[in-house]
């Protein structure tokens, strides 16, 4: 039974932070940090969360065609502890019902985790998608280390662009690192220890029981994927005989440490440039190790990952203001107006009546005129008929016809922007307009829909989904 | 075509109290102000009523729902109250209800109040409210600013207006009405800020600034209408022994092309255009621009009068920005728009608009207007545009002495 990844797609937020500029305003604390800060850290804006960052992934690593059998998220950051983060996933994804859906979390192994059971487990198809909204305490460590992103693979029958050759996992209760449901930011331990015991101890050997596993010398391995920070993966190149070469980049410098989804991330810096033959080692880290080795194929040269990571990272828009990051991620106490206080409660029946409109952007289309809609018509706005049928608009262009940037409407980053969009093929619709730069919109910009963070009801710790237009 | 109520109800009475932030107000004080002036003017007593309407937009904000804050406030004892409410069109619904009353012979004199009570939010701009339970889980949370200042994109791109261009003039329509308020003791706002005050102005919502949107206010306005028949058996035709009959009202709503369809291209109002060109026909005009004599129309924002110019064919299509800034509608142009100040300088508190905007018409026409008074105006056009360019209800009022 070949098993592979056929596959993978990636997701950076527009936002950028030079590490500079954080240590500028929080380098009094602790001047020699500061002093090491250099590059950029990606930021998501207030309205993405991991769940809307695995989720544009996802998008990116599902080819038109593609028919999946199972999809799990695995994230720490997940914005529901109960209720179905993977299932609501699916459905802005526009996935039939019955595609089982499951949530991975519990270890930054997470999603490496659902990637060797997907890739050991005969079956069909699986789409694992993986991201982290990473909090971090203001003037932290983390918060220059973090960045945020997301990526996704589907796994399926054939070799596809990377074969699964085996793998291993070992547990092991070190906890180098920990968060509990009582808190939003990591506990993290010291370094030195963290290197010689959370990783050196085990990471090596693991990577040693997979390659013997699957009859693979190390020697081999031509990118070596080990997500934790460049200097531990020296060290690991060094008690594995490797020539650091093989490191495929941390992507430290240009986007940060982004949790569940960074070996996944890496991967899909890796496969950009990877040649056919290629043997891939790829490692997850957190209590214990998870090691995949995989072996690039030929379709490689026809299914790189687009856009590609690299294009992602030069195309950022830097943030000026350092403040943007602690208040995007709710680590500040804000003055947001009275017009913050406005009532958000969600009528839960409304959403589940219209959640074909609400998760996946299900509009109406008329049957004797082919006119589509949205929100859906009960009555064509043209013809008059009342014969409907189903209509997505989630995956189709649109542009612009009016638009604002609003500076009275509440929204956690002013300005709100908005305007009436027409769709490709028909169909207009009033909507949310986000990733904008002030004076960047246009009568006739291009937009693609993207499944955002609506609103958050604090009172009742909700979160509104819904899909805004974002400039191409 | 129905005939219509052209000719078959006049006002004989009418109240405007002062618009502004009336902090030593409540709605009932607003009521009972409005009112007093329009029995006085009518000379009637508030026994005479037969029937009543209340216009009133924001409930949740002042008074409850239902026509009661009118009945109970009034002491109208066991008549027909009803509460009409349509958005900003609101105030010119109350008048509709009370002249189809009277003209269907239901009521011989009946009474449209419409009040609003704005200033008890504790901050500017609009209340907050919801959308609807759908609407507010997939719709931007816009406001009032936003949603109108899409016009603006739409129409300068479409007509090949510079932004520049285009900002002078939807500040000359704001610079315009201000000239005009500050004449009137009524409205709220007098000052009289200069053009590049205006454009020069903080943004809300671009590319609108704070004088491009109207105030925030608090204020009431009423009429009483009869037939002309009951006019004149009653001696009912006041010190300048004249009627101001109602030619036309007319509405026309959304049914959601705008919302859904790329036949529209957000420029201007659909419904405005419809209810316009039942409202010249039913009051008989061919070319209003020649024959209207002065126009109060929806001033929410600057750019909504600038669209609506050209709705109400007062304007060819994609020439409203040149008209106005020639001064088509200044108080000494072919057409004065927004005598009294407008929306602009009055405030907008929302179910006392339609009806504040009949009372200029009906001041002018019997020639009680001061200092902004025009000369011999005969024929007059109220126009509201309720909710938003694309979903919204158009209402037209067409008056004119009998």
């Amino acid at each position: 039974m070949t098993r592979g990844i056929h596959s993978l797609g990636s997701y950076l937020p527009r936002l950028r932070l030079a590490r500079e500029t954080i240590a500028a305003q929080t380098g009094w604390l602790e001047p020699a940090m500061a002093k090491r800060a250099g590059g950029h850290r990606t930021v998501a804006n207030w309205d993405e969360d991991a769940l809307t960052m695995a989720t544009a992934a996802a998008r990116r690593a599902l080819p038109a065609d593609a028919s999946v059998d199972a999809l799990t998220f695995a994230s720490t950051t997940a914005p529901f502890l109960d209720r179905s983060n993977a299932g609501l996933m699916g459905d802005a994804l526009g996935l039939p019902a019955d595609v089982e859906r499951n949530d991975a979390s519990g270890s930054q192994r997470a999603a490496t985790g659902a990637l060797r059971r997907a890739l050991d487990t005969a079956g069909g198809t699986e789409l694992i998608a993986a991201g982290d909204r990473r909090v971090a305490r203001v003037a932290s460590e983390a918060e220059l280390r973090f960045g945020d992103g997301a990526a996704a693979v589907l796994v399926g029958p054939g070799a596809g662009l990377a074969e699964y050759l085996g793998g291993a996992s070992v547990h092991q209760d070190v906890v180098h690192q920990y968060r509990t449901a009582e808190r939003d930011t990591d506990y993290v331990l010291e370094d030195r220890w963290v290197r010689d015991v959370a990783i050196a101890d085990v990471v090596a050997p693991t990577m040693r029981k997979a390659a013997e596993a699957c009859a693979v010398a190390l020697s081999d391995i031509r990118h070596l994927i080990l997500p934790i920070p460049l200097r531990h993966a020296r060290q690991v190149c060094r008690e594995l005989k490797l020539d650091p070469a093989v490191l495929v980049n941390d992507l430290a410098a240009d986007i940060g440490e982004t949790g569940v989804g960074h070996a996944l991330l890496q991967l899909n810096f890796a496969l950009a440039t990877a040649q056919p033959g290629d043997v891939v080692a790829l490692a997850g880290v957190g209590q214990g190790c998870d090691a995949i080795f995989l072996r690039v194929t030929d379709a490689i040269d026809s299914a790189r990952p687009t856009p590609a990571l690299g294009e992602q990272i030069n195309s950022g828009v830097e943030l000026d203001a350092y403040l943007k990051l602690p208040a995007f991620s709710d680590q500040l106490v804000l003055d947001r107006g009275l017009r913050a206080e406005a009532d958000k409660r969600t009528a839960l029946s409304v959403h589940a009546r219209r959640r074909a409109e609400i998760n996946s952007m299900m509009g109406s289309q008329c049957t004797r005129c082919e006119t589509p809609h949205f929100p859906r018509a009960l009555i064509c706005v043209s013809c008059g008929s009342d014969q409907m049928r189903d209509y997505g608009f989630a995956q189709r262009r649109a542009h612009l016809k009016t638009f604002t940037e609003d500076w009275q409407a509440y929204t956690p980053a002013p300005p709100l922007c908005y305007g009436n969009v027409a769709f490709e093929g028909g169909g207009n619709a009033f909507l949310t307009i986000t990733d904008v730069s002030p004076g960047q919109l246009k009568v006739g910009t291009e937009l693609t829909m993207a499944f955002r963070l609506k609103d958050i009801d604090k009172r009742r710790g909700f979160r509104r989904y819904f899909f805004k237009g974002v400039p191409v | 075509m129905s005939r219509g109520i052209r000719d078959k109800v006049v006002i004989i009475g009418m109240g405007c109290t002062r618009f502004g932030e009336r902090w030593d107000c409540g709605y009932d004080d607003l009521i009972v102000e409005a009112t007093g002036e329009a029995f006085a003017d009518a000379g009637i007593e508030r026994a005479d009523i037969d029937a009543a309407w209340m216009g009133v937009f924001f409930d949740e904000q002042s008074l409850g729902k239902s026509a009661l804050p009118l009945s109970m406030t009034l002491r109208l004892s066991h008549i027909p109250v009803t509460r009409v409410e349509n958005l900003c069109a609101t105030g010119t619904e109350a008048l509709r209800g009370a002249a189809y009353a009277v003209a269907a012979g239901a009521a011989d004199i009946a009474l449209a109040v419409g009040v609003e009570k704005l200033k008890d939010t504790g901050y500017a701009g609009l209340p907050e409210r919801t959308y609807g339970s759908f609407e507010d889980q997939v719709m931007p949370a816009f406001t009032a600013p936003g949603a109108f200042a899409q016009l603006a994109a739409a129409y300068a791109h479409k007509h090949k207006v510079s932004a520049e261009d285009f900002k002078q003039a939807i500040g000359r329509v704001s610079w315009k009405s201000h000239q005009n308020g500050s004449k009137n003791d009524r409205a709220h706002l007098r000052s009289t800020p200069t053009m590049e005050q205006i454009v020069d102005a903080p943004m809300v919502a671009s590319p609108l600034g704070i004088y491009d949107c109207c105030g925030v206010s608090d204020g009431a306005a009423c009429a009483i209408v009869t037939t002309p028949e009951i006019a004149r058996e009653r001696g009912l035709l006041g010190p300048e022994n004249a009627l101001v009959s109602i030619k036309s009202l007319q509405l026309a709503a959304s049914d959601g092309t705008e919302m859904s369809h790329a036949s529209w291209d957000g420029t201007h109002t659909l419904t405005t255009g419809a209810a316009a060109a039942r409202a010249y026909d039913e009051a008989q005009i061919k070319e209003p621009l020649k024959e209207l004599d002065l126009t109060e129309v929806h001033d929410c924002f600057s750019v909504t009068e600038l669209v609506l110019m050209e709705d109400l064919m007062l304007s060819e299509r994609g020439n409203a920005w040149r008209d106005v800034l020639d001064g088509r509608f200044d108080i000494d142009g072919a057409l004065p728009c927004q005598v009294d100040g407008g929306l602009k300088c009055f405030g907008h508190p929302i179910g006392a608009s339609g009806l504040r905007m009949v009372y200029e018409i009906y001041t002018q026409l019997l020639g009680r207007a001061g200092d902004r008074q025009l000369s011999s105006p005969s024929l007059g056009l109220t126009q509201n545009l309720g909710g938003i360019p694309n979903r919204n209800v158009a209402a037209i009022g067409i008056f004119g002495l009998l």
